[in-house]
């Protein structure tokens, strides 16, 4: 049994998870653990790549540790639409598929093409587990990475035992989500899981088991204000609020601290090639950050943020390694500014960066003005094709009045007038009925 | 749509934009926007064009002066407010067909 496991059995009568109501501990997780691990040993040779169609659920959460005990290459497939499901076993040639029915797991032998990439057989040579994760894919095609999965979990090993509730609303194919699930267990906290991700539930949540941390987007945190849930319910257990996954504007960042006076906001930062590591944040009421972890090493160049650290994946199943210099530096995307004093601040994505006639337009800088701007319950900033200039800047904004959007150009204009400069100033409004957000509460970008 | 009525609803949007940032200057079929005794600067240009968009759409009438076809013409259909009224027109008869 790995060290992973026996620490979980370790916790005892510890609660581990709340699900749909029902609270687990740590020993039945453990057991939950023990029991697949002989139904997959019995049922998958090991080495195999495994899609976990799942969500995060008591029996999800045991079934990837016991195929981490298998050391299988675990792919989690955590999306609801099919299309998108059938594209991830396909593009990782998932040869078993794993899925919970009822509280049964049911595997299916997929027919896949012979062949087995480089990468997979340097980990099944080592006996050593491996996880498959998908980057958002922006470009269409989205790219599955490859994590040492023994590499990623020791990363977890000797952590300080702590006495709090998580609710966790990242989904299990993602880092970040992944990240909450691996600290909350290797500190033997307890995980409260939503049914769903609607504010107001998530609140009453928090309420009713008394949730002490919230790992959250911004846009997610503005969703709650939007719904004006921190006010239906005594929030008054949450001691800390991390975020990350999209930049913090100022603007909404002022706004929650308003709103949770008490709570202390931590910025987290992370990426599917990397790992999650660890920062400090300046203030709470701060977007910089400073890199505090020995894992991770990070230079500028150029404006864009570079990260080296010791879980960074091993490759691409599908696409070469061109965001990686040939000496292991991985090259975000992520634009920052330096505060000279030793701390960065995330302001944009490289391709999010809208370009008006030579002169580079960041959008969460038009994000954070318009967040301002009495009115505008939330917005979206985004650049599109212009004959004139190449591209503009358009601001797709949900407003507390109906409005037409010439009325709100107008009102945005003059509002703007004076504090932007006018190529940052959008020059076309599209007006949102409702907020719209990814399934993943991570702002669309267009 | 007319011909009378695409102009007068180009020339609207022009006269509301001029007398929003205090721009003067003669507006009719033949003022020229861009080029000489031009009335915009690029940006004001391209404010302009995305609200007569945004006035036709409000009219419930679908016309797209920000596409690549915009571009794809000898000469631009935003060197004056009759080319863009006939760039409109074009558009509408097109569709139609």
């Amino acid at each position: 049994m790995s060290w992973f496991s026996e620490h979980i059995a370790k916790k005892g009568e510890k609660i581990a998870v709340i699900y749909s109501d029902v609270c687990y501990t740590y020993a039945q997780l453990a057991a939950q653990i023990k029991g697949y691990t002989a139904f997959i040993k019995s049922n998958v040779p090991h080495g195999e790549v495994v899609a976990l169609i799942s969500d995060y659920t008591i029996e999800s959460i045991a079934l990837f540790f016991a195929l981490a005990e298998n050391k299988n290459i675990i792919v989690p497939v955590a999306s609801k639409m099919k299309s998108e499901a059938d594209e991830r076993i396909r593009a990782a040639n998932c040869s078993y598929s794993i899925s919970i029915a009822g509280k049964e797991p049911v595997i299916l032998k997929n027919e896949m093409p012979e062949g087995v990439h480089s990468l997979i057989r340097d980990l099944q040579h080592k006996n050593r587990s491996g996880l498959i994760l998908f980057s958002s894919g922006t470009s269409g095609v989205p790219k599955a990475m490859i994590h040492d999965l023994d590499n990623l979990l020791d990363s977890y090993k000797d952590k300080k035992q702590k006495e709090l509730v998580f609710l966790i609303l990242l989904m299990f194919d993602h880092i970040g989500g992944l990240n909450t699930l691996l600290t909350c267990l290797s500190t033997g906290v307890t995980i409260v899981i939503p049914g769903n991700r609607e504010p107001g539930y998530v609140c009453s949540l928090i309420e009713k088991y008394h949730v002490n941390v919230l790992p959250a987007s911004p846009t997610f945190l503005n969703l709650i204000l939007i719904s004006g849930s921190e006010e239906k319910y005594d929030l008054s257990s949450l001691k800390m609020i991390t975020y990350g996954t999209e930049p913090m504007p100022d603007n909404l960042l002022l706004k929650l601290k308003e709103a949770f006076p008490r709570v202390k906001f931590l910025q987290t930062f992370g990426t599917s090639e990397t790992g999650i590591s660890q920062i400090s944040s300046k203030s709470s009421s701060s977007n910089f950050m400073k890199f505090g972890d020995s894992d991770t090493e990070f230079k500028i160049v150029d404006s864009e943020l570079w990260i080296r650290s010791k879980t960074q994946i091993l490759g691409y199943l599908n696409s070469g390694m061109e965001h990686f210099t040939h000496d292991g530096w991985f090259r975000t995307g992520d634009i920052v500014e330096e505060s000279g004093d030793g701390y960065i601040k995330i302001i944009g994505r490289n391709k999010d960066i809208i370009n008006v006639g030579g002169e580079k337009v960041v959008p969460s800088e038009v994000e954070s003005m318009l967040f301002r701007m009495p009115g505008v319950k939330d917005c979206i900033v985004y650049g599109e094709f212009n004959p004139i200039t190449g591209q503009m800047v358009v601001a797709k904004v949900l407003y507390e009045e109906t409005v037409k959007a010439s009325e709100l150009k107008k009102l945005i204009t003059t509002f703007c007038t004076g504090k932007l400069e006018r190529y940052k100033i959008p020059a076309k409004i599209v007006v949102a009925t409702v907020s719209e957000f990814s399934e993943r509460f991570k702002k669309k970008r267009i | 749509m007319t011909k009378e009525k695409i102009a007068e609803t180009v020339i609207a949007v022009v006269k509301d934009y001029c007398s929003n940032y205090h721009i003067s200057g003669e507006i009719n079929l033949h003022t020229t926007l861009i080029g000489e005794n031009k009335l915009f600067d690029s940006m004001g240009l391209v404010n302009v064009i995305v609200d007569i968009e945004t006035a036709f759409m409000e009219q419930d009438i679908d016309i797209s002066l920000t596409s690549e076809k915009a571009m794809s013409g000898r000469i631009s259909p935003f060197r004056s407010i009759e080319s863009i009224c006939n760039f409109i027109a074009k558009q509408l008869e097109a569709e139609n067909k």
